[in-house]
């Protein structure tokens, strides 16, 4: 094996004749804080569920500390999980509820004490060990739920949708301290999420799924420069994507326009179009990558028409109509650049596609 | 392609689950539940099926049995009168049972909760007791027998008037159920579209409650077909299928034909059942959507139009009850009207004695203790075990199995089962433990479905968690499941206490002289003349059952403050 914590290979699940996952393997190194993210449905609940052992993979096997854990029952293995429900036992205290799995490990009683008035401040609640878990806040059963998850010591903390049933503020502030423990504590935690914005501010790495696949692994940074697929690329960040012909290795055809871009193309799509030039791709670029100001070192220069201006307060999104190419493209401008250069509905801009900032697809 | 060159997964040599030690228990769990639905209900059910088609002898004789009863015009005219009787009854019930719902959860009329209250009334007594009520009212010399205009009570008139005042109250409650689960949404349309009070009951109440109405007419019906006490006590020479079961055996010894009966009685069980599993699947999906629940508003006219037509049904109720209260106090009607206690001298009289009641009580006590930790560690392991879906599938439609099959039937199945000398289990008979067997599988299903409702409210994920903190399932069974389940728990312990303490026709077949049991005194000491201390026998059946009943709802509310405190402290 190799030095990964854990480890999967060739991963299949199947219900009847769905394909929930297929072909799914990943490593996770210890310590690492991994975010599943993709749709609703796409398989993440499942690959979580398989490596706590609750619902069993059809094929595949997982690997926990060089250990091969692929067939054994929850209770041999070693994590600690908290759900979206929380799922906190509503007749036993706070206190009890994260003493649970501390007293089946015939804990000294004091030593049982000592370990949840410990977590009890960990989780910024000290006096709330003798109420009842309907008695706390939604957010404050979920910090609950972490401390019973964590009360043993598990080498591996699975969180599935742990944010989702929460208020926009709590789960903010939620995530930064979720973010902390696990810091503090170096324990190897996977999230599962369907929040691009939780994952890209969590995550260690960012594990991209959809329809029971997985399309990219990588850290938040890649994940949102280098989106290896179309999908990665329209699931992550706002992106605009247009019809373009590839012309050859560093250039594509954009309307009447060559574009030149950079050729760090995804291998697979090199391939093909390399063969096979003048193929009908997509151009991408991030509204915010999309520059109305530069100085000389514009690489790919379109005149464009504003259509439409929304105030979106830091920032300005405009809807923009490129010289050429039908399809409206979104870009994002400074308040100062809006300021400066007089952007309204009607203006006319010139404005450069950095070629570093072009990704493309097939189609 | 790339996908083409790795090892693929399908070829990859599948391996087994390890099994823990978790997961041993709750299989073999699923395996006991299994085994004991088999016992109790499907093999003596094959038993019974056999012997109908055998001779006295033992041997297979094919579907003989079944020619001779369709020769017999009197047997085979049972099967109209049954039919009869449970047609006018379901009607009548579900009639009078819609007025009366309707009254109490759709109008602010007065008195509302005492009637509430006294509605349930006839669920606490046995159903003979109403038979033997009617006796004294409108019999050979009751008070009111001019009432009858000529016509006897004993027959058709009576077991209909009977069977209606004992399936009352189970049919209120179903259609009060269904009458709770509008929406209040709908209503209102209808008042800003200004549609009359009549248009509006026809147009959004009825098809509303359609389901609850079919559902409440087939538990009726079932209840009617399938009872024997009321037709045993004021049938006369009025036959239907579940006095003919028990003149068959008990009279006649002709055990064959009493299985052939039994089958017979079967079918109307077996449709209803279906058709009751249809509604309930029919009726979740209704209750999925979001409702607005509806409170209704007072109003003069209405409120006191329905408490006038409600008057009668409680007239009826009280009369019926307190005449079987005051026979059994009259020291020898109707000669000496003086009030004594001389009818509850049972030690003094022929059928079984206070010995009796005290097994009665023991076997309604053991009944409700042990059927409530069967049943509801059954229904955890249907609900909450993953995976192993052949063996909790098969546990699930086993525990639905005894809805289909009447207690007269299963008594005899018992007969058949038990009795026979090659049972290893044999040495049951005449126990008091086969009767509590017999009572738990009788009454299986309701308490199954409560129990299931019950694990369904609460949260999927607790077998997971505990998994994951390495406690045993079962721990979690304990500490968390079972308390947090403690009122469902209970409504299953006092429904198998009542109905073990009331039931007839169940154990009528099974009882030995050591296991006497009152129900089965009061149909003994009605049978042998000896009407007024039937009638204070099933009274004092009665009072007890009520008394249990209060003392349950202490009890609940006692536990609810201690350990469902997390239940009401929301902040
Ligand atoms: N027990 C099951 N039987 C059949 N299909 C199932 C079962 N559990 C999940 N699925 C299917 O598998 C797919 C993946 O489900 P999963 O719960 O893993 O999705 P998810 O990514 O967690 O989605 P969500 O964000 O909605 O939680 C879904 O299409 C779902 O319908
Ligand atoms: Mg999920």
């Amino acid at each position: 094996m190799n030095h990964a914590y854990l480890s999967i290979r060739q991963l299949y699940k199947n219900f009847g004749d769905f394909v929930a996952l297929k072909d799914i393997s990943l490593d996770i190194q210890e310590g690492e804080f991994v975010c599943f993210l993709g749709p609703s449905g796409c398989g993440k609940t499942t690959l979580l569920r398989a490596i706590a052992g609750l619902d069993l993979q059809s094929e595949g096997e997982i690997f926990q500390g060089g250990k091969n854990i692929s067939w054994l029952p929850p209770e041999k293995r070693d994590f600690g999980i908290v759900f979206q429900s929380y799922a906190l036992f509503p007749n036993l205290t706070v206190a009890e509820n994260i003493a649970y799995g501390l007293r089946n490990q015939r804990t000294r009683r004091a030593d049982i004490k000592n370990r949840v008035d410990e977590l009890l401040n960990v989780i910024g609640l000290p006096d709330s060990g003798r109420k009842f878990p309907t008695q706390l806040s939604g957010g404050q059963q979920q910090r609950v739920a972490l401390a019973r998850a964590i009360a043993t010591k598990p080498g591996l903390l699975l969180l599935d949708e742990p944010l989702s049933a929460l208020d926009a503020r709590v789960r903010l502030h939620l995530r930064q301290e979720i973010k902390e423990l696990q810091r503090k504590l170096g324990v190897t935690t996977i999230m599962v999420t369907h929040d691009q914005e939780e994952a890209l501010s969590m995550a260690d790495k960012i594990v991209v799924m959809n329809h029971g696949v997985i399309e990219q692994i990588g850290t938040p940074e890649e994940i949102y420069a280098k989106p290896a697929t179309e999908f990665v690329a329209s699931f992550v960040g706002t992106m605009n994507f247009l019809p373009a012909a590839r012309l050859d290795d560093d250039q594509v055809q954009l309307g009447k326009r060559t574009l030149s871009c950079c050729p760090p193309l995804h291998d697979e799509a090199a391939e093909t179009t390399a063969a096979n030039p003048s193929t009908v791709i997509k151009v991408a670029i991030r509204p915010e990558d999309i520059r109305v100001r530069y100085n000389g070192d514009a690489t790919n220069v379109i005149p464009a028409d504003v259509q439409q201006i929304e105030f979106l307060g830091s920032f300005v999104r405009t809807e923009l109509l490129l010289d050429g190419v039908n399809e409206p493209v979104v870009a994002d401008f400074s308040m100062n650049d809006v300021r400066d250069l007089d952007i309204r509905v009607g203006a006319q801009l010139k404005l450069d596609l950095p070629e570093n900032r072009l990704h493309l697809f097939e189609h | 392609m790339a996908i083409a060159l790795s090892p693929p997964g399908f070829l990859v040599k599948k391996r087994q689950r390890q099994l823990g030690t978790d997961r041993a228990l709750q299989v073999l769990g699923l395996l006991i539940g299994i085994a004991f639905l088999v016992v109790t209900t499907v093999l003596p059910l094959y038993a019974i099926l056999s012997k109908s088609v055998e001779n006295k002898a033992g041997d297979f004789v094919g579907l003989t049995n079944y020619l001779e009863y369709i020769d017999n015009p009197s047997l085979i005219n049972s099967i109209t009168n049954s039919l009869t009787i449970a047609a006018l009854t379901t009607v009548v019930v579900i009639s009078l049972a819609l007025l009366t719902a309707y009254a109490l959860s759709r109008t602010c009329m007065p008195f509302k909760n005492v009637i509430r209250v006294l509605m349930m009334g006839p669920i606490f007594a046995p159903s003979l007791l109403p038979a033997i009520s009617l006796v004294y009212l409108f019999g050979n010399q009751g008070v009111l027998k001019s009432w009858m205009f000529g016509e006897s009570v004993y027959g058709p008139i009576g077991i209909v008037i009977s069977l209606s005042f004992w399936c009352f109250p189970h049919a209120v409650m179903i259609i009060m159920t269904a009458l709770s689960n509008t929406d209040a949404r709908l209503y209102e349309s209808a008042r800003a579209m200004r549609t009359s009070p009549i248009r509006t009951f026809f147009t959004v109440t009825l098809p509303s409650i359609k389901y609850g109405l079919i559902s409440a007419g087939f538990v009726v019906f079932t209840l009617t077909i399938t009872d024997f006490g009321a037709p045993k006590v004021i049938g006369g020479q009025y036959n239907v299928l579940a006095t003919d079961i028990y003149k068959q055996v008990i009279g006649q010894q002709n055990f064959q034909m009493g299985a052939v009966v039994s089958v017979i009685l079967l079918f109307p069980a077996i449709l209803a059942f279906a058709v009751d599993r249809w509604v309930q699947r029919k009726q979740v999906s209704l209750l999925t959507a979001r409702a607005e629940p509806l409170q209704p508003k007072p109003n003069k006219t209405k409120d006191w139009t329905m408490f006038v037509l409600c008057l009668p049904v409680v007239a009826t109720i009280i009369g019926v009850l307190g005449m079987a209260v005051y026979a059994s106090l009259v020291t020898f009607w109707p000669y000496n009207l003086e009030l004594s206690f001389n009818n509850y001298q049972f030690d003094l009289m022929d059928g079984g004695g206070w010995e009796a009641y005290y097994n009665s009580l023991y076997m309604a006590g053991y009944t409700a203790l042990f059927g409530t930790a069967i049943i509801f560690t059954n229904a955890y392991l249907v609900e909450k075990v993953k995976g192993m879906e052949v063996l909790r599938t098969m546990l699930h439609l086993g525990a639905m199995i005894p809805l289909a099959v009447p207690g007269l039937v299963l008594g005899l199945a018992y007969i058949f089962f038990f009795n026979d000398p090659n049972n290893p289990l044999n040495n049951l008979y005449g126990t008091l433990a086969i009767l509590v067997i017999c009572t738990i599988a009788h009454y299986y299903t309701v308490c199954h479905l409560t129990a299931v409702t019950a694990l369904k409210q609460i949260d999927p994920e607790f077998e997971a968690v505990s998994a994951s903190l390495k406690v045993p399932f079962y721990v979690t069974f304990w500490r968390v499941t079972l308390p947090v389940c403690m009122p469902a728990l209970l409504d299953i312990a006092i429904y198998l206490f009542v109905n073990a303490l009331n039931t007839v026709s169940a154990v009528v077949f099974l009882y030995s002289s050591n296991t006497m049991l009152a129900s089965v005194a009061v149909l003994n000491m009605d049978d042998a003349g000896d009407i007024a201390p039937a009638a204070a026998m099933g009274v004092l059946l009665m009072l007890t059952c009520i008394g249990v009943r209060v003392l349950h709802w202490g009890l609940s509310h006692l536990l609810l403050n201690r350990t469902q405190r997390w239940r009401n402290t929301r902040a």
